[in-house]
């Protein structure tokens, strides 16, 4: 079993390699906002799977605070942005 | 080790340097600040891969939560187009980060600054390699560490080391938070703690997911501190997850800080120093040496110290954020709108 | 490998497959909001089809319901992220949101 969840964390980390072309190409903020976010839930994926491939249960509170805090980025994007929009017409 | 876990560590190695790269060298600083939080991301597994789930812990909530939100704002705040809008309007998004490139290049003093930097890297390399060469395997205090741990208060020997043995570092790093506090104050930062300009209302989903997820920050925050005593956990995590649920309610519209009295947001702030000053001179009063906890109380004191520790953290971490948000965007604007903010007292 | 492991590699091999979907869709869709489309997959089933398959490993029931937790955090987070940068791009370009053969 640790094995398995070796190559699919590696497949995973390879995902997150792949994804980081869209935070080159953009084209818009919110695209590398986007990128940002699956990194995020591909990570926890990821401590997950090595959580139990390391038998570290400490591993699933370090998800947990990636979890709490994953939409803490996307709510200070579009909220300061958008406040700039209505500051700035 | 078997072959795969190689490949992991050999990928992961590869990973953060690409992404260490790109930060550095992006286009935008927009997508620098995206690399970098990705390499946030990339050292948290880097810590576990390393068997250090407690730094893991530390650098999911700094590096990957908060110092995100920090990086976006600071953008938000202090990069502008260098000549003027005309260029900025081009893009479908107007006014945004993205636009701003990085000028260093164009520095004049650019040059001898990146030698210096380089310099300093290099030099901080050699001692690294040098101090992991030294150490080796399964040397420096582990053994001492592991044998005093009856005495500490605690079971988990990261939190025995960081608040009982080496007790004065953690002090003194909650010190170089608060002076990094003070600093912010001189800089106007009072203003953003205790007032400053509201967001826009953030709609009914998002303060739904506001008004659930805080409580549940708060919550998380506690178990971690609670946990410190067993397993990896403490203040620092604690205190991060407390600031980011700040954030997140001021975010909302909900600026918390405004509705305390003065007196009270300066108390949470000091909270941290001043109780580890507090039981440290304690200590001294049986005739110990300062920082020394009585075994009998140990485990107690340390809780109560990393729960003020914690609580001055998460302020502090709100006071960065709350400061940065205060600020307008462009500077032209800031000269006529700072004096009638202020709120001085 | 008993029923359990079996399980364990089904899912999870489910999830990585979301991930791989949402991955491939971020790069390869043309625009914004079908890129947030492939994200939400990898967000809500990816993960948590990876979290079931880690279900049947876990021995207490706190590690279970600690890990439905973090799939349920993960799912609060990714729709909200997607409604707010949906609604952020709109506002920004909404003719991306139209697509040009459409009526």
């Amino acid at each position: 079993m640790n094995s398995f969840y070796m190559a699919l964390t590696i497949f995973l980390v390879l995902n997150i390699a792949a994804s980081m072309v869209r935070v080159i190409r953009g084209p818009t903020p919110a695209d590398r906002l986007m990128t940002a976010q699956l990194f995020g839930t591909t990570g926890m994926a990821i401590l997950l799977l090595l959580a139990e491939a390391m038998e570290e249960p400490a591993l699933r509170n370090v998800t947990l605070v990636f979890a709490v805090l994953a939409v803490l980025l996307v709510i200070c994007f579009v909220q300061t942005a958008e406040s700039k929009e209505t500051t700035k017409p | 080790m078997n072959p795969l876990e190689h490949a992991l560590d050999t990928l992961l190695c590869l990973l953060l340097l690409v992404l260490a790269w790109k930060a550095l060298r992006a286009e935008h600083l927009y997508q620098s600040a995206i690399f970098f939080i990705a390499f946030g991301l990339g050292m948290a597994l880097a810590w576990v891969r390393l068997a250090a789930p407690d730094v893991a812990l530390a650098e999911a909530a700094i590096g990957a939560g908060l110092l995100g939100v920090l990086l976006l704002d600071s953008l938000r705040v202090f990069s502008r187009p260098p000549n003027g809008s005309g260029k900025a309007r081009q893009n479908t998004d107007p006014g945004d980060a993205e636009t701003a490139t990085a000028t260093t290049s164009r520095h004049p003093g650019a040059r001898a600054t990146r030698l210096l930097a380089t310099a300093a890297a290099a030099g901080l390399a050699a001692v690294l390699v040098t101090a992991i060469v030294r150490i080796g395997d399964g040397g420096g205090l582990t053994e001492e560490a592991a044998g005093q741990l009856e005495g500490s208060g605690v079971e988990h020997p990261v939190t025995a080391v960081l608040l009982n043995f080496r007790g004065y570092d953690t002090w003194l790093e909650v010190g170089v938070l608060f002076l990094a506090m003070l600093g912010i104050y001189c800089a106007g930062g009072w203003v953003g703690l205790t007032g400053g300009r509201e967001p826009d209302s953030p709609g009914p989903l998002l303060s739904w997911l506001i008004r659930g997820l805080t409580p549940l920050l708060i919550l998380t925050a506690a178990y971690l501190l609670w946990l410190g005593k067993e397993a990896p956990g403490g203040a620092f995590q604690a205190g991060v997850l407390i600031g980011a649920a700040g954030i997140l309610l001021r975010l909302a519209g909900y600026p918390l800080t405004a509705h305390l009295s003065p007196g009270m947001v300066k108390l949470g702030l000091t909270l941290g120093f001043g109780t580890f000053l507090v039981f440290g001179i304690a200590a001294l009063i049986p005739g110990g040496a300062f920082l020394e906890y009585p075994e009998y109380w140990a485990g107690e004191i340390i809780l109560l110290v990393e729960t003020a520790a914690a609580i001055s953290i998460g302020f502090t971490v709100f006071a960065f954020f709350a400061y940065l948000s205060s600020r307008d965007g462009s500077p032209s604007e800031e000269h006529n709108s700072k004096p009638s903010t202020t709120n001085s007292d | 490998m008993n029923a359990a492991d079996a399980l364990t590699v089904i899912f999870c091999l489910a999830g990585a497959v979301f991930f791989l979907a949402g991955t491939v869709g971020l790069l390869r869709f043309p625009d914004i909001f079908s890129r947030l489309h492939a994200l939400t997959k990898a967000d809500n089933l990816g993960l948590g089809l990876i979290v079931i398959g880690l279900i049947f490993q876990s021995d207490s029931l706190a590690a279970i319901l600690k890990l439905l937790l973090i799939w349920i955090l993960a799912l609060a987070a990714g729709s909200n992220a997607c409604y707010a940068i949906g609604r952020f791009a709109l506002a920004r370009s909404p003719q991306d949101a139209v697509r040009e053969d459409d009526p």
